[in-house]
């Protein structure tokens, strides 16, 4: 059997969809976007956590999965590198692909703001997904985050800022290409 | 008097590192609030 993990914060928890009832065991949306491109579906992502523990979490969750028989493919979304306290987050970035790699998990990586895009040379760029960068010149002139381009493009938030469904439903169709390049082939 | 040229930079970096940390916490709605 084959399993999605996602990882990330609140963005890929689906804070504030309709779907998500709760902040507890299983009460995360079904209709963020990683969950809308593959059914067998796990999030690991939790509302307000930093790279390192979504690094973490991802690791425990292919982990348990390879002992139950299972395979995994992996979709990250890294959050704000200052929630670790730290200006970048290049060394969760690196532990999370190393792991990957040597354990031959097809993965993507994403993020809600571009501010975590160092010129690293060790960090497998082609592997990441960036929005489209901006075209106004109020927005960002260069490939943007998940949560910069739902601002940026005046899609609907919730009371809380959280983008809502129709940002995801979108997100997904752009990703969907590059998910299945990246990922779904080696299925 | 290297000593205290090596703990003005230290010190000048350290300002420097916490003032970027300062701006990059304000692109985080969720937290910074």
């Amino acid at each position: 059997m084959i399993i999605l993990v996602a990882g990330g914060d609140s963005h890929i928890w689906g804070s504030e969809l309709k779907d998500s009832p709760h902040g507890g065991v299983n009460g995360y949306s079904r209709n963020t976007f990683p969950a809308l491109l593959y059914d067998n579906y796990s999030c690991v992502a939790y509302p307000g956590i930093g790279n390192k523990e979504i690094a973490q979490r991802v690791i425990n969750a292919c982990d348990h999965n390879f002992n139950c028989d299972s395979h995994n493919i992996v979709i990250v979304c890294w959050s704000w590198p200052t929630r670790d306290k730290e200006i970048n987050s290049d060394t969760c970035i690196l532990k999370l692909q190393d792991y990957l790699d040597s354990h031959q998990i097809p993965y993507l990586f994403t993020c809600v703001d571009n501010c975590i895009i160092t010129n690293n040379p060790e960090i497998k760029w082609d592997k990441w997904f960036m929005f489209p960068a901006g075209k106004e010149a109020d927005e960002t002139c260069s490939p943007r985050g998940f949560y910069q381009w739902t601002i940026e493009n005046k899609y609907s938030m919730g009371v809380d800022g959280h983008p809502l469904e129709d940002a995801h439903l979108d997100a997904a169709e752009l990703i969907k290409e590059k998910f299945n390049e990246l990922v779904k082939k080696f299925i | 008097m290297s000593w205290l040229r090596n703990l003005y930079n230290r010190i000048k970096l350290e300002i420097a590192y916490r003032k970027k940390l300062k701006e990059l916490r304000k692109r985080d709605p969720f937290i910074y609030k």
